[in-house]
């Protein structure tokens, strides 16, 4: 059984800020203002085993940022407990610093004029490497990404795609246990967001590295991510297999339907199946196995309208998560 | 032209209502500002205490300088804050939304952004200039031509910046460039005005008109000369049209370029 | 060991880069002949027009007393205060807070960094030319003159380190810290011997400068003066203590400062 690499107990955090009263005074307002809380983690527990791959997701403003930055030493929690490596990232920080790399999606750390073997090696030399080392490291690095044709451009001359792969490049030089991602592909083409995803697969099976990523794009999750932790007002929602994930709204088939002239009335629709999508051309109708099967909503619905085509289909990973946000508890304590 | 300026005005008021939307931080700005400028007093007035007049100059002369240069310098940069930002609009490819806009270009990036801190130079600068005007017991004419003269070194403030802020089309590195370029004729604006004698008096006249904005017009109003008022007068038409001139030229190199972000 | 080796490395990466975009030299030279150059040269008229003496210091003396704070101010120390606030604002500190370093000390470096290349080119140059102009006054040439500005000239640095970190750390309390940093950066400006000599400082004045951490920052532009044999232990030994206290100073907010990190986003 591998060893843990994160373990995460009973883990939360607050945010204060003074908020402005409209009916009280400026004055008041500037020496004694209202306090209000954010709870923007509340009381969560999980582990990671060393080499796994992890998308750590949620809506905006779910609390996922606010995690992995605990995890990471940039803020400190309000309560709960946190190992990294067997480190306490709030007392160990920078001792932690040189088993991770992070790459921050919309923020760079590479030196913007100067080339990028430049920031290679500045970083090689900030995590205590030996010059031997970092000529090694950077030889490898530039086969491993691929990166040989742009290496002495100035990072700022870059594509976005040739960033991306850059920044994670650069986050690797000193051989990190874990890598932690905060949407890393963001802004990228498809093809780019493909070839980032084959490289971090890669890094993971060749040099064990943990992933742990954050992202919006259902095709990371897919593609890179064997396990999924769903959060969202600061609690997790799911943490299960990626695969698992879509069987948990499987019960729900879709049935688009394709109108042979076009669609002018839509009648009440059996019980267990309602209106996804209605239009002219086109209309899509989620059915609800449980209560009614594929055959009998078929065959109702083609008495009900006059159709050109068909299609059925199951419920897609962006819809199930969808679907998982939307299903959050509403109420969440402020103060 | 009309619908220009109205749209320029109205740019102007959203960007002090968004300014002022951050109270504190907005009467801070214009506090400490103020609080700022009072050290160039201090500096001038101890230096007049231990030289002596010079050039005519007393202490007195000293707040009417730093008045009219904070005027024009608060009126400049509170309403075309954004000018100061064209380096950095031009790298990172954001002026395009100004060449897409269906605007002036000029007044659109000029009217792009306000200074909360220059409120407090133009509050400052007004105070300085009432101040002096008691103490040289100013008649109506004097005051007249403090008004005038306001209008005009404020003209002369600005497109002089235009012309030195037009050369962030030419550079990657412009910021630092530019605002290199704006010292050279800033910082002597702040100068004991009556220490400036024979070439270096005409060199920052009419070659880098620094003593226009402070040095002639508290000259002006002192000895009642309407020969430095004509060339003060005649320089603010001749910077008028070189500024507009040299900013549309430079507006045709303009080249976009991606944005990111980047740190340290 | 590490920590200079990373020092060493930030130096050498900002000097480089320096070299290759030299905006920043070309805008220090403006500045330094805008401020200084032309200050020089209406000094000079000021003091021909008083036979060459205004309170017993020669034109001299009080040219290369101005020199070195405008020479120092090339180097950009006050710059941390403007870095540190950035990355406050922009979130940026979360990047420099996940890598292995000391915030402080990395910020410090890089500040230095930034500007090193500007302060020794433009430093050198404008040594020769002044010392063409000017000459150099005797109080230069004297066996003492080297040793002391070196230890004047490192208070110089950590001090001006110090006390525009605390204004830059403030950012992690107020949201707009612009206007403190004018006052503070007019304190030492004005403190500083800048656009007016120390040797024309009024009596308080002149206290206030020898005491407050802001005249001391800038206690170089003292050494060209002939009070400086007899003062400058005192004056370095003031410098130290305001380095001691500020230092501790910096150390404390920052521990408190960490824990006060909120970086938007969810």
């Amino acid at each position: 059984m591998n060893q843990n690499s994160i373990v995460v107990a009973n883990l939360s955090k607050t945010f204060s800020f003074p908020v402005k009263s409209v009916s009280d005074g400026w004055l008041k307002n500037l020496f004694s203002p209202e306090i209000h809380k954010i709870v923007a983690v509340d009381n969560i527990s999980f582990s990671v085993s060393a080499g796994e791959r992890i998308a750590f997701i949620g809506p905006n403003g779910a609390g996922k940022s606010t995690t992995i930055k605990m995890l990471t030493g940039i803020l400190f929690p309000t309560s709960g407990s946190i190992s990294v490596l067997g480190l306490d990232p709030t007392k160990d920080r920078k001792k932690l610093a040189y088993h991770i790399g992070t790459v921050f999606g919309q923020r760079s750390q590479l030196l913007p004029n100067l080339p990028l073997t430049d920031s290679l090696e500045f970083f090689g030399v900030m995590y205590g490497m030996s010059d031997k080392e970092i000529q090694d490291r950077v030889a490898e690095l530039v086969v491993l990404f691929d990166i040989a044709s742009f290496i002495n451009q100035p990072v700022r001359k870059l594509s976005l795609g040739q960033r991306m792969r850059a920044e994670v490049a650069a986050a690797l030089i000193h051989r990190p246990e874990i890598i932690f991602l905060d949407e890393p592909t963001i802004g990228l083409d498809v093809v780019a967001k493909k070839t980032l995803r084959d490289l971090l697969i890669m890094i993971n099976k060749e040099e064990k590295v943990t992933i742990f990523l954050t992202s919006h794009d259902v095709g990371d999750i897919e593609s890179l991510c064997e396990r999924t932790i769903i959060v969202n007002h600061g609690t997790i929602l799911k943490d299960l297999p990626t695969q698992e994930l879509t069987k948990t709204f499987a019960y729900e088939k879709y049935i688009d339907l394709i109108s042979k002239t076009s669609f002018k009335h839509f009648p009440k629709l059996p019980n267990g199946a309602t209106y996804s999508a209605r239009g002219k051309n086109k209309i899509t109708v989620a059915v609800d196995i449980k209560i009614l099967t594929v055959q009998e909503s078929l065959r109702k619905l083609l008495d009900l309208f006059d159709v050109e085509d068909v299609e059925v289909y199951g419920t897609e990973l962006e819809t199930v998560i969808r679907h998982m946000y939307e299903r959050a508890p509403t109420s969440k304590k402020n103060s | 032209m009309k619908n220009e300026l109205y749209f320029a005005f109205y740019a102007i008021k959203k960007n002090i209502q968004s300014s002022a939307e951050l109270r504190t931080s907005f009467l801070m700005n214009i506090i400490g500002m103020a609080i700022n400028n009072i050290a160039f007093i201090i500096l001038w007035v101890f230096f007049v205490r231990s030289v002596g007049v010079i050039g005519g100059w007393t202490a007195v002369d000293i707040i009417g300088l730093q008045g009219f240069t904070a005027i024009c310098y608060g009126l400049s940069f509170s309403f075309g804050a954004g000018i100061r930002k064209l380096p950095d609009y031009v790298a990172s490819g954001a002026f395009d939304r100004f060449m897409l806009s269906p605007k002036n270009i000029l007044m659109r990036v000029a009217t792009s952004s306000f200074s909360a801190s220059a409120v407090g130079d133009i509050i400052f600068g007004v105070t300085c200039l009432v101040i002096y005007g008691t103490l040289i017991h100013a008649g109506i004419p004097q005051v007249l031509l403090m008004f005038l003269l306001v209008v005009l070194t404020t003209v002369i403030f600005f497109t002089v910046t235009v012309v030195v802020y037009s050369a962030s089309f030419l550079f990657i590195d412009a910021q630092l460039v530019v605002n290199g370029l704006f010292e050279l004729f800033f910082t002597p604006s702040l100068f004991h005005g009556g220490a400036f004698q024979g070439a270096m008096r005409a060199f920052f006249i009419f070659i880098i008109p620094a003593l226009l904005v402070g040095t002639l017009p508290v000259e002006i109003i002192r000895n009642m000369s309407m020969g430095k008022l004509a060339i003060v007068g005649v320089f603010t038409f001749v910077w008028l049209v070189l500024s507009i001139k040299i900013f549309n030229r430079a507006v045709r190199k303009y080249e976009s370029s991606n944005f990111m972000t980047f740190g340290g | 060991m590490k920590e200079l080796r990373l020092a060493k490395k930030i130096l050498k990466t900002l000097i480089k880069d320096r070299i290759q975009y030299p905006g920043r030299l070309f805008a220090d030279t403006f500045g330094i002949i805008a401020r200084c150059g032309i200050l020089l040269v209406l000094y000079a008229y000021v003091f021909k027009i008083n036979n060459g003496v205004i309170n017993g210091t020669t034109f001299d003396i009080a040219a290369w007393s101005m020199f070195f704070y405008f020479s120092f101010s090339t180097l950009g120390l006050r710059g941390i205060s403007r870095s540190m606030m950035q990355d406050i604002n922009s979130g940026h500190i979360e990047v420099l807070l996940s890598k292995p370093i000391t915030y402080l000390l990395y910020r410090s470096w890089w500040q230095i960094g930034m500007g090193l290349y500007s302060f020794i080119v433009i430093s050198i140059f404008s040594t020769l030319v002044l010392a063409a102009i000017v000459g150099m006054p005797q109080t230069m040439t004297v066996g003492l003159f080297l040793p002391t500005f070196f230890l004047a000239f490192i208070g110089a640095i950590l001090l001006s380190l110090c006390i525009y970190a605390i204004v830059g750390l403030l950012a992690f309390w107020i949201e707009d810290v612009a206007p403190v940093f004018w006052i503070i950066d007019k304190a030492v400006m004005i403190l500083g011997g800048s656009y007016l000599p120390v040797a024309l400082f009024p009596d308080l004045m002149y206290k206030i400068t020898l005491y407050s951490p802001f005249g001391a920052s800038l206690f170089i532009t003292h050494t060209v003066y002939e009070s400086w044999a007899t003062v400058w232990h005192k004056l370095i030994g003031i410098q130290v203590f305001w380095v001691l206290v500020l230092g501790v100073v910096v150390y404390m907010m920052f521990r408190q400062a960490v824990k006060r990190v909120s970086v938007n986003g969810g």
